[in-house]
C-alpha cells in the first residue's frame, strides 16, 4: 500500500507494522482521499500496534493534520490497536500538532525525537 | 503458355524426384530382403546339410558297428571251436587213450553205414552229428576181414548184395575217431550265440569228410543239391582254390600265430540245403609243426538277421539302407531300394556255391555304376542323382575280414554298409523355409510397389495443387504490373498466404498504394490536412471559449468567498469603539480564499477576540468560517459568560454543523475574553505572543488550551483557561500560521522568531503600524515568492 507524488510518499510496511510518511504534504482537503483510504486500510487489518513514523515528513498542512485527528478518532473508537507516533521537534508542525493526538486517542504514544 | 510450361516443368522435376527416390528406396528394400532369404536359406541349408550328415553319420556308424558286431561274434565263436579242435589236433598223441576212449563212448561213437546207392558211408539219425565219408575215401572191403563199423545194419544186410559194401579207409576212420570229441563241443557252440544254420568240420584234402552239426541227411541233400560232388574232392568241388589259399601263409609266422586273423569268409551265398542265404565262415586247422593242412571248421553264419536289420532301416521318409560286397556286390537291400538302385539280382553259375550277384556297377541307373565305394574307415557322402531326383548317399565300410570269393586268392575285404535318402526329404524344411521366404518376399514386393504408387499419386496430387496456387499467385502478381505499366494505380492483388509470395503480394500492394497516393491523390491530401487543422482550429477556439466560462464560473466562486470572508470581518469603527485597546487587524488571503477568520466583538460583560484557522481552501472553509462568526456572535448574545463552555459549544455546533453538510474541515480556533486588563485565553491556535512595554517578549503556548474544532463533539474536558494580564503598553499579536509559514524563494520560513524580533522592534508603534510593520517584514520575506496561505493577524496594545 502506498500513495505518492514528486513531493511526498506514504506507504505502509506490513513487516513492522509502520506507515511512513515522507516529504511535504500540502494537498487540499478533498486530496487526502488516498491517504485516508490507506489508514483506513490499515486499521481494517485490525494490528495488534501501528506506528506512524512522521520523522521524514517536513512539512503537513492543516488539511493533512485533520486527516490525521480523524484517524485518531476512529482508533479510539475502534479501541484495540496500540497506537506509537514518531515525530521530531526539529520539525515545527510536529511540535505543535501531534501533541493533539493523545486528546483524540488517550492511549496513544507520542516519541518526540530531540525532547 | 509460360504458366503451364513453369507449373509443368515443376511438377515434372519434383515428380521425378520423388518417384526416383521412392523407387530406389522401394527397390532397396527388396534387394535387401531377397538377400536376407537368401542368406537366411543358405544358413538354413548349411545347417540342415550339417544335422542331416551328422545324423547319418551317427546312424550309419551305428548300423555299421552293429553289423561288425553280428560278424565279430560268428567269429570269436569260431575261433573258440577253432582253438579246441586245434589243441586236439596239436596232442593227439599225449591225448590218445582219451580219444580213444571218446570214440567208443557211446554218445561220441560214429557208427558209419555205406549206402550203396550214393557210394558214401553216413551215420544215422540217432547220433548228434552227421559224419559222412564221401565215395572216393572208402575202399573195398578186404575178403577175409570183417570191418565191423562199416557192416551194413540189419535190414539192409538181409537183402541181396550186388555189390560189396565198401569200408572207409583206414585212415580216414582213424581221423573220425580223433575228431569224436568234437560232438561234445559243437552242440552248445551251435545252441548259443550267434544266429547260425550249421557247424561243421571238414577233413584236410586227402581225407575230406565231414562232421556236421546239427545232424542232417548230408548226403542225400547234396546227392539231390549239388549232383557229382561224390565223385571230386570236397574242397576242390565246393571251394576250389581256398585251400590253396590259405597254403600260401604256411611260413608266415605272424599269420599263423593268430588263429583268428585265419578266418575266412565266403562271400554271401544261399544255402544248398535250404538254409536262405548264409555266409560260411571257415576256420583252418594246422598240423601241429603248421606246415600242413589239417581240415577246417566251417559256420554257416545266417544272414536273415542281418539282411532283415538292413532292410528294415528307415531313413528319413522314403531312405533305405544297404550292405554290400566291395566289389559292389548288394546283399541286402529291401525291394524299394533295389528298385531305387536299378539293381538286377543275375542267377549264380558255375562255382559250388550259389552266390547271389547283384552288382552296383551293372545298376541300370548310371550314377550307381559309377558309383566309388569309400577307401577309408570314414563315412563318405555324395550326391546322386537316381531315377531324376537327388539323392544323399553315405557310405561306410565295416570291420575288414579275410575273403575268399573264388580262386587260390585269400584276401582282405570290407562289408559296406550304405544309405540312400531322397535329397527333397533332408531338406524339406529347407524347401517349406525357401518358399516362405520367396511368398514373403513377392509379398512385399507388390506393399512396395503399391505404396510407391499411392505415395507417388499423393505427392503430385499435392505438387500440383501446390503448383497452381504458386503460378496462380505469381500470374496475378504479373498481372497487376502490366496495368500498373499501363498507369493503372487502382490495381490491388489479393494477399492469400502467409509465406513468401504473400509477402511479395503485400509489398506490391503497399508499393501501388503509395504510388497512388504520390500520383493520384496530392491534391486530396492537401485538402485533407487542411481540413484536419481546421478542425483543430476549431476545437481550440471551442476549448478556449469553454476554458473562460470556467475561469468566470471559478472567479465568480472566488469572489463570493472572498466576499463572505471581509464580509464577517470587523470594520474599523468597530475596533476603534474599543476604548482601552488599540486594535489593528490584517487579512490577506492566498490566490485562493483561506479559511482565516478574526473577530473582536463587544460582548456585555468583556471584548471577544477570536482567531481561527480553517483547514483547506475555497468556498467550503468561507462558509465554515461564517459559521463559526455566527456561532460566535449567537453565544455572545446568548450571554454565556464561561470561556471553557462557550468554546465548547461553539465547537458543538461547528460539529453538527459539519456532519449535516457533510464538508469535510476543522479549525483552530482561539476565543480571548478582555476585561479589566486581564485577557483571559480559551482554545487551541498558534501561540499568542506578548511584548511587554519593557520589550520583554512571551509566547503564550496555547496546545493545553484546547483542541481542534469541529472534530470531536465533546472538547469542554480539554478545553483550558489562560490569563495573561496586561499593562498599559503591553503588545499581543495573534496570527495564522500563513505568517509563521511564509516562504521565501528558498522555502524558508518566516518563522515565530522573525515574527517576535519585528513586534520587539515595533512594539512602541501603534497598533496600525505595528502592524503594517509586521505585514511588510513578511512580505519582504516572501519576495519574489508566493504567497501560499492566507495572512491574517490582529494586534492589540493596552493604551488604558
Amino acid at each position: 500500500m502506498e500513495v505518492r507524488d514528486s513531493a511526498y510518499r506514504v506507504w505502509f510496511d506490513p513487516s513492522c507494522s509502520t506507515v511512513y510518511f515522507e516529504g511535504s504534504l500540502r494537498l487540499g482537503t478533498a486530496d487526502y482521499q488516498p491517504i485516508t483510504r490507506l489508514l483506513h486500510d490499515v486499521l481494517d487489518q485490525d494490528p495488534e500496534y501501528l506506528t506512524l513514523h512522521m520523522l521524514e515528513l517536513s512539512f503537513l498542512n492543516s488539511s493533512g493534520i485533520n486527516t490525521l485527528y480523524k484517524f485518531a478518532i476512529a482508533l479510539r473508537k475502534q479501541g484495540r490497536t496500540q497506537v506509537t507516533v514518531r515525530g521530531t521537534t526539529a520539525i515545527p508542525w510536529q511540535t505543535k500538532s501531534l501533541a493533539n493526538l493523545k486528546k483524540f486517542l488517550p492511549t496513544i504514544e507520542i516519541e518526540m525525537e530531540g525532547d | 503458355m509460360p504458366r503451364s510450361s513453369f507449373r509443368t516443368k515443376l511438377v515434372l522435376v519434383a515428380g521425378i524426384s520423388v518417384a526416383a527416390g521412392l523407387l530406389l528406396s522401394g527397390g532397396a528394400a527388396y534387394v535387401g530382403i531377397q538377400s536376407l532369404g537368401r542368406d537366411a536359406g543358405e544358413e538354413t541349408r548349411k545347417g540342415l546339410r550339417y544335422a542331416s550328415q551328422e545324423y547319418l553319420r551317427k546312424h550309419i556308424g551305428n548300423v555299421a558297428q552293429r553289423l561288425s558286431i553280428e560278424v565279430d561274434r560268428a567269429e570269436s565263436e569260431l575261433a573258440t571251436l577253432g582253438a579246441i579242435s586245434q589243441e586236439l589236433i596239436d596232442h593227439r598223441d599225449e591225448l590218445r587213450p582219451v580219444l580213444d576212449a571218446a570214440a567208443k563212448a557211446p554218445p561220441f561213437a560214429d557208427k558209419l553205414v555205406y549206402d550203396p546207392k550214393g557210394n558214401w558211408a553216413q551215420n544215422g539219425p540217432d547220433e548228434p552229428a552227421t559224419v559222412t565219408v564221401w565215395g572216393y575215401l572208402l575202399s573195398d572191403p578186404a575178403p577175409e576181414e570183417e570191418d565191423a563199423r562199416a557192416k551194413p545194419k540189419g535190414g539192409e544186410a538181409a537183402e541181396p548184395e550186388p555189390e560189396p559194401a565198401k569200408i572207409v579207409r583206414e585212415d580216414v576212420a582213424q581221423a573220425i575217431d580223433d575228431t569224436a570229441l568234437m560232438d561234445l563241443v559243437m552242440p552248445p557252440l551251435h545252441r548259443y550265440g550267434a544266429n547260425k544254420l550249421q557247424i561243421y568240420f571238414v577233413g584236410p584234402t586227402e581225407r575230406p569228410f565231414a562232421r556236421f552239426y546239427p545232424y542232417k541227411k548230408l548226403a542225400e541233400y547234396l546227392d539231390e543239391g549239388a549232383p557229382g560232388h561224390n565223385e571230386t574232392m570236397f574242397w576242390d568241388f565246393f571251394f576250389p582254390g581256398i585251400v590253396a589259399g590259405w597254403q600260401k601263409w604256411i611260413g608266415d609266422s605272424a599269420r599263423m600265430g593268430d588263429a583268428l586273423g585265419q578266418i575266412t569268409l565266403t562271400a554271401p551265398y544261399d544255402d544248398a540245403a535250404g538254409g536262405g542265404p548264409i555266409v560260411t565262415l571257415f576256420q583252418p586247422l594246422w598240423n601241429r609243426a603248421r606246415d600242413h593242412f589239417a581240415g577246417a571248421l566251417g559256420y554257416d553264419l545266417t544272414l536273415k538277421g542281418i539282411i532283415d536289420y538292413v532292410e528294415e532301416v528307415k531313413l528319413f521318409g522314403s531312405g533305405f539302407a544297404f550292405l554290400a560286397q566291395d566289389n559292389g556286390n548288394v546283399f541286402a537291400i529291401n525291394d524299394a531300394g533295389r528298385e531305387r538302385l536299378g539293381l538286377s539280382t543275375e542267377a549264380a553259375g558255375g562255382s559250388g556255391v550259389n552266390i547271389f550277384e547283384q552288382y552296383l556297377n551293372k545298376s541300370s541307373e548310371p550314377t550307381v555304376q559309377t558309383l566309388a565305394l569309400p577307401a577309408g574307415d570314414k563315412p563318405v557322402f555324395l550326391e546322386v542323382e537316381l531315377g531324376g531326383h537327388e539323392h544323399v548317399v553315405a557310405l561306410q565300410r565295416l570291420d575288414p575280414f579275410n575273403a575268399w570269393t573264388g580262386g587260390e586268392e585269400i584276401h582282405e575285404a570290407r562289408w559296406v554298409v550304405g544309405f540312400v535318402v531322397p535329397a527333397e526329404e533332408i531338406y524339406a524344411a529347407l524347401a517349406a523355409a525357401e518358399a516362405a521366404v520367396a511368398a514373403s518376399s513377392n509379398k512385399v514386393l507388390v506393399y512396395q510397389v503399391g505404396i510407391t504408387l499411392a505415395t507417388l499419386a499423393v505427392v503430385l496430387l499435392g505438387l500440383i495443387l501446390v503448383a497452381r496456387r504458386l503460378t496462380a499467385s505469381l500470374v496475378t502478381l504479373s498481372r497487376g504490373a502490366k496495368r500498373i505499366a499501363e498507369k493503372d494505380y487502382t490495381v490491388t492483388v489479393p494477399v492469400e498466404t502467409n509465406d513468401e509470395i504473400g509477402g511479395l503480394s503485400k509489398v506490391f500492394n503497399q508499393m501501388v498504394s503509395e504510388i497512388r497516393e504520390h500520383t493520384e491523390n496530392l491534391e486530396g491530401l492537401v485538402k485533407q490536412r487542411t481540413a484536419e487543422l481546421e478542425d483543430a482550429n476549431r476545437e481550440i477556439v471551442a476549448l478556449n471559449d469553454r476554458l473562460k466560462e470556467e475561469n468566470l464560473r471559478m472567479g465568480a466562486e472566488l469572489d463570493v468567498a472572498r466576499r463572505l470572508q471581509m464580509m464577517v470581518l470587523p470594520a474599523t469603527a468597530e475596533l476603534e469603539a474599543v476604548r482601552e485597546l488599540d486594535i489593528a487587524g490584517f487579512m490577506q488571503a492566498a490566490d485562493e480564499v483561506g479559511g482565516d477568520y478574526y473577530d473582536v466583538l463587544q460582548g456585555s460583560r468583556a471584548l471577544k477576540l477570536a482567531i481561527g484557522d480553517v483547514t483547506g481552501h475555497g468556498l467550503e472553509s468561507g462558509v465554515l468560517m461564517l459559521m463559526v462568526q455566527t456561532a460566535v456572535r449567537t453565544l455572545l448574545a446568548s450571554d454565556v459568560a464561561d470561556p471553557r463552555r462557550f468554546l465548547s459549544l461553539v465547537n458543538q455546533v461547528i460539529c453538527d454543523n459539519l456532519a449535516r453538510t457533510g464538508v469535510d474541515r476543522t479549525l483552530t480556533l482561539s476565543l480571548l475574553d478582555y476585561k479589566d486588563g486581564v485577557l483571559v485565553l480559551a482554545g487551541q491556535h498558534e501561540e499568542v505572543i506578548i511584548v511587554r512595554v519593557d520589550g520583554t517578549v512571551e509566547r503564550i503556548d496555547t496546545m493545553d488550551l484546547g483542541m481542534p474544532i469541529g472534530l470531536d463533539p465533546d472538547i469542554e474536558a480539554f478545553i483550558d483557561l489562560k490569563e495573561l494580564p496586561l499593562a498599559v503598553g503591553d503588545v499581543v499579536a495573534l496570527y495564522t500560521d500563513g505568517i509563521t509559514e511564509a516562504e521565501d524563494p528558498n522555502g524558508e520560513f518566516y518563522g515565530i522568531e522573525r515574527l517576535c524580533a519585528c513586534l520587539e522592534r515595533g512594539r512602541e508603534l501603534s497598533a496600525d503600524a505595528l502592524r503594517d510593520a509586521l505585514i511588510a517584514d513578511v512580505m519582504a520575506h516572501i519576495g519574489a515568492g508566493k504567497l501560499l496561505d492566507d495572512i491574517t493577524t490582529v494586534i492589540l496594545k493596552r493604551i488604558a
